[in-house]
């Protein structure tokens, strides 16, 4: 079936939602509060448009298409709706700007140069509400900011079920709270950060860090449990401060994640900022090691498979015994995206067929003279001794070493990880150069 | 597109020859010398660094300062970092951190600016939105024995007065 959005013809289906085809085909539209994982709820009137045959506008996010329908977004008339719509949702938004985390990738702003460009009509003192309000979970409120979209509302009320979050008052007074004595409180709180549209509801945790305008962002997985969550990860180099990451965004993925994460992935590229400074060992000293007969290799279950075969074959050329063990949490995982395996790619340890067998893994390392990890966090701070341990590492070691190679983290390495339910997924590597080398080229090298 | 025929000067042989030409011009030096030695105190020219300039107006971009608030003399910079958003030269380093005193909620813990980075174009302060960064400090010259001390910061750039009426920031 065929509709004519502004004189030009666009595929979909009997009963789509008219706001989805719209975005599918990636068609402007203005829209607080239809989300699409959280549905429309009608009450922005945003996404008005003009559709041929009806007296009024309609808002697109509640219009199912049919056939012959003729719609209409860029006409004078539907303009002014829209401008107005716009001028009544800004009416008492202080326009702090300057100091809003949110400006840069803020729907009004984009709405305001787009359709609004107005002066303000109003001649009262705007409504005051409350500023800076610490909901817990590292979730800032500015109520005065607030469109009253309940994107956040409809969060934790249809999605985590913990409904912490209500709009209290009327009118000019409707505000989004928490009820007094309670805070928001649940370990996806932080996605409501992301989905409102506005500077309402920011993060404590990347507060006043960066303008958004200064980050680069790149395609990546989550590597903090076996999901793989899509995610963009925003850093940035500038003149004056070395490379950093800032933050994880949710990357939209229908089959994983959704447009969510959870807070602990959300919040775990502060480990890709550690800088682990060491005196990297030779190559050669390595190649002195191997020379040794028993030796053993774990590596971890979260790198890729690129640096899983490697290893492997690494491992194979200079008959090393190669392990790898899962990290297993038992009180991690939950029912929706967490899981209690929190190795990126342990699927890809089976596929590659590496032993992941816990007693043999045992009995191998009381036998081993030389041991070498690739990066596994179990041996990272475990004394071994009267043993020679080489580490392959992205992080901090504390115990003793024979020799150590520092390499990238997976925000500089490129890669394919395998999540919990078999999908195969690519992960890129920053802009920036990194200062330590890839796994692979080492290896590459040791040949 | 329509096409004006500009008649082109120089061609012809009195212009060649360049003697008129050379001629006009010595009468309007000789016009100046004589004019400048009767009244030596007409002369524009300024002997500096042993005299002073002393046109220089509020209008005039010398080296920035920070502007303090009105209410409470407080720095009235908000770290929007909008100045560091159009300087072409990259030369603001701005940290922010979060204001704790309830004027505001957002101020700068690091405010740098590089004089030795910096061209002086203005869009800092055109940039600003809050009327805290200003170029009417009047200093045309800054000296200095390391490139370190070239490097202004906040306590500095606040320290630094105006030569403007308005010694406040204006933003409301």
């Amino acid at each position: 079936m065929k509709i004519l959005i502004d004189n030009a013809e666009v595929e979909c289906k009997e009963g789509d939602l008219l706001i989805e085809v719209m975005l599918k085909n990636a068609l402007e539209i203005p829209h607080f509060c239809y989300q699409e994982d959280l549905g429309a709820d009608g009450n922005c009137r945003m996404c008005m448009v003009e559709i041929k045959g009806q007296k009024r506008p309609q808002i697109a996010c509640n219009t199912f298409v049919k056939e012959n329908l003729e719609v209409s977004t860029i006409s004078e008339n539907i303009k002014e709706v829209k401008r107005s719509i716009l001028e009544l949702e800004l009416l008492n938004h202080p326009v702090d700007c300057a100091i809003c985390d949110q400006a840069g990738e803020c729907k009004l702003q984009d709405y305001y140069m787009d359709f609004g460009l107005y002066d303000s009509h109003l001649s009262t003192p705007k409504t005051k509400k409350g500023k800076h309000i610490d909901l817990g979970s590292n979730v800032m409120l500015d109520q005065e900011r607030c469109v009253l979209c309940t994107r956040c509302v409809r969060f934790t009320s249809n999605i985590t079920k913990t409904n912490e979050l209500g709009i209290i008052g009327r009118g000019d007074n409707s505000r989004v709270a928490v009820a007094p004595g309670h805070e928001l409180n649940n370990p996806y709180a932080m996605n409501v950060v992301e989905l409102c549209p506005v500077g309402a509801l920011t993060s404590k945790d990347f507060r006043f860090k960066q303008r958004v305008w200064f980050l680069d962002s790149t395609k990546s997985i989550c590597h903090g449990c076996s999901r793989g969550c899509n995610i963009y990860i925003d850093y940035n180099e500038t003149k004056y401060s070395a490379e950093k990451v800032h933050r994880f965004r949710a990357r939209r993925n229908n089959k994983i994640n959704k447009s969510f994460l959870c807070d602990y992935g959300r919040l775990s590229y502060k480990e890709l900022n550690e800088n682990f400074n060491a005196d990297v060992s030779h190559v050669k000293d390595l190649k002195e090691l191997l020379k040794d007969e028993k030796k053993l290799a774990l590596v971890s279950p979260s790198m890729s498979l690129q640096q899983l075969q490697a290893v492997k074959s690494f491992c194979k050329d200079n008959s090393v015994e190669l392990f790898s063990l899962p990290y297993i949490d038992e009180n991690f995982g939950d029912e929706w995206l967490k899981t209690n395996d929190m190795s990126a790619n342990f699927n890809g340890v089976k596929e590659l067929g590496i032993n992941y067998d816990e007693d043999e893994f045992g009995v191998s390392l009381q036998e081993a003279h030389v041991v070498i990890n690739f990066d596994h966090k179990y041996l990272k701070n475990r004394e071994l001794k009267s043993k020679k341990v080489v580490h392959f590492t992205t992080s901090h070691v504390d115990s003793d070493y024979e020799l150590i190679f520092v390499i990238a983290d997976f925000a500089h390495d490129s890669g394919t990880i395998i999540n919990c339910d078999g999908i195969r997924q690519d992960f890129y590597a920053t802009k920036y150069e990194s200062q330590n080398s890839r796994l692979v080229d080492i290896l590459e090298e040791l040949k | 597109m329509g096409i004006k025929v500009v008649h082109r000067h120089g061609n012809t042989f009195k212009e060649k020859m360049y003697i008129s030409a050379i001629f006009s011009g010595m009468k309007t030096t000789l016009k100046h010398f004589s004019t400048n030695l009767k009244d030596a105190t007409q002369i524009p020219t300024v002997c500096y660094p042993d005299e002073k300039p002393t046109d220089i107006t509020p209008r005039y971009r010398g080296v920035h300062r920070l502007t303090h608030r009105k209410e409470d003399n407080s720095i009235a910079c908000v770290a929007c970092f909008m100045c560091a958003t159009a300087c072409p030269s990259n030369c603001i380093d701005i940290v922010a951190m979060a204001r704790e005193d309830g004027l505001d909620e957002k101020m700068p813990k690091v405010f740098n600016i590089d004089l030795l980075e910096c061209v002086f174009c203005g869009y800092c302060v055109e940039a600003c939105p809050c009327d805290a960064i200003r170029m009417d400090s009047g200093i045309y010259s800054v000296v200095g024995e390391t490139r370190e001390e070239f490097i202004y910061d906040k306590e500095k750039l606040l320290s630094i007065k105006g030569i403007s009426k308005e010694e406040y920031s204006l933003a409301k």
